[in-house]
């Protein structure tokens, strides 16, 4: 449960982005996150709410875009949804696999009134 | 008022991340070894950190962090080893991160050290998210746990490099299935380096600690 420390940090990481000394309405935060990046969704939405009380963004919403694991075989150059086993290839069964998304865990942009 | 859209595309660890990267060089700067213990409560972590510490005693000098929520127990424990401990509770916080790290490095005396043994919260799900600079995660399971664990907790499974199943002398009378506990960690991640253990009668102890004092000494 380390949602409440992530949900301050992206407090942080939007208030930095603010211009100081504007009264500038956060709107709404989207993020990008992996479904591997080990993230409870309903726990983080839960945690911001919470954590944006005081804040300029105590009038924003989360918009979460999740994006399921992708990864690719290095032998027969196919891409495939992994199962738990990320590594093992369904088409030709060798561990040469690399992991190109599911890890995302970013603030894309905030929308401002 | 129409809204603006600001973009920032910053990934939301950036701070631990950054603050890692300095402890990562700090580290490398001071030539100390670094691994980052984790697990979910229970495991014997603490059990083999004393007798690893007790192992490189004479040959090799440890300083060990010990992170709990509460308590210093576990620090207790590792000082009766005679290594210099720093205990760090995180009260209401799942894990260590990398802050947490370089402040307590304050406490230690650095120089002339070999090993930082960083034994964190009990835990196999926040701790995966967290880089302290080290330079690898280590996760311990022991054999009263579910052998399936590795594709419940994917993330640690993967960030690890090393997993050490401890309490092997209970196989005979648990109900725990190492092929299929194998076949769970090498699914989930296929480059793990794999350590069986018993504190108990010793067994694997010495294959660990060989291999860890390659760390060093290759």
């Amino acid at each position: 449960m380390h949602e409440m420390s992530v949900a301050v940090d992206i407090i942080e990481i939007v208030e930095g982005q603010l211009k100081p000394g504007q009264d500038q309405n956060v709107t709404k935060v989207n993020l990008i996150i992996g479904e591997l990046s080990g993230i409870s969704v309903e726990a983080l939405e839960f945690a911001f709410s919470v954590a944006i009380q005081n804040t300029n963004l105590k009038n924003s919403e989360l918009n979460i875009e999740s994006i399921k694991p992708v990864a690719y075989c290095n032998d027969c150059m196919s891409q495939f949804s992994p199962t738990y086993k990320i590594f093992l290839c369904p088409n030709c069964d060798t561990l040469n696999v690399s992991l190109i998304k599911g890890k995302e865990f970013e603030v894309n942009s905030i929308e401002v009134d | 008022m129409a809204s603006k859209i600001i973009e920032i595309k910053k990934n939301i660890l950036h701070k631990n991340e950054q603050l890692a990267a300095s402890n990562r060089e700090f580290f490398h700067n001071k030539n100390l070894t670094v691994l980052n213990f984790t697990s979910s409560p229970g495991s014997g972590k603490t059990t083999l950190l004393v007798d690893t510490l007790q192992r490189l005693d004479g040959k090799f000098k440890s300083a060990v962090l010990e992170g709990d929520q509460h308590t210093d127990n576990d620090a207790k424990r590792i000082a009766k080893t005679g290594v210099d401990v720093v205990q760090i509770n995180t009260l209401s916080i799942c894990h260590l991160d990398a802050s947490m790290i370089s402040k307590a490095l304050d406490e230690i005396e650095i120089d002339g050290l070999d090993f930082l043994f960083i034994e964190n919260v009990g835990n196999l799900v926040c701790p995966a998210s967290y880089d302290l600079g080290e330079l690898m995660k280590v996760v311990v399971i022991s054999t009263t746990e579910g052998e399936d664990k590795p594709e419940k907790y994917p993330k640690m499974f993967l960030e690890a490099k090393v997993v050490i199943l401890t309490k092997i002398d209970l196989l005979p009378y648990l109900d725990f299935d190492l092929d299929r506990f194998l076949d769970s960690a090498f699914g989930v991640n296929p480059n793990l380096k794999l350590f069986k253990v018993s504190a108990k009668t010793g067994a694997g102890l010495d294959e660990w600690m060989q291999w860890l004092t390659t760390l060093r000494t290759s």
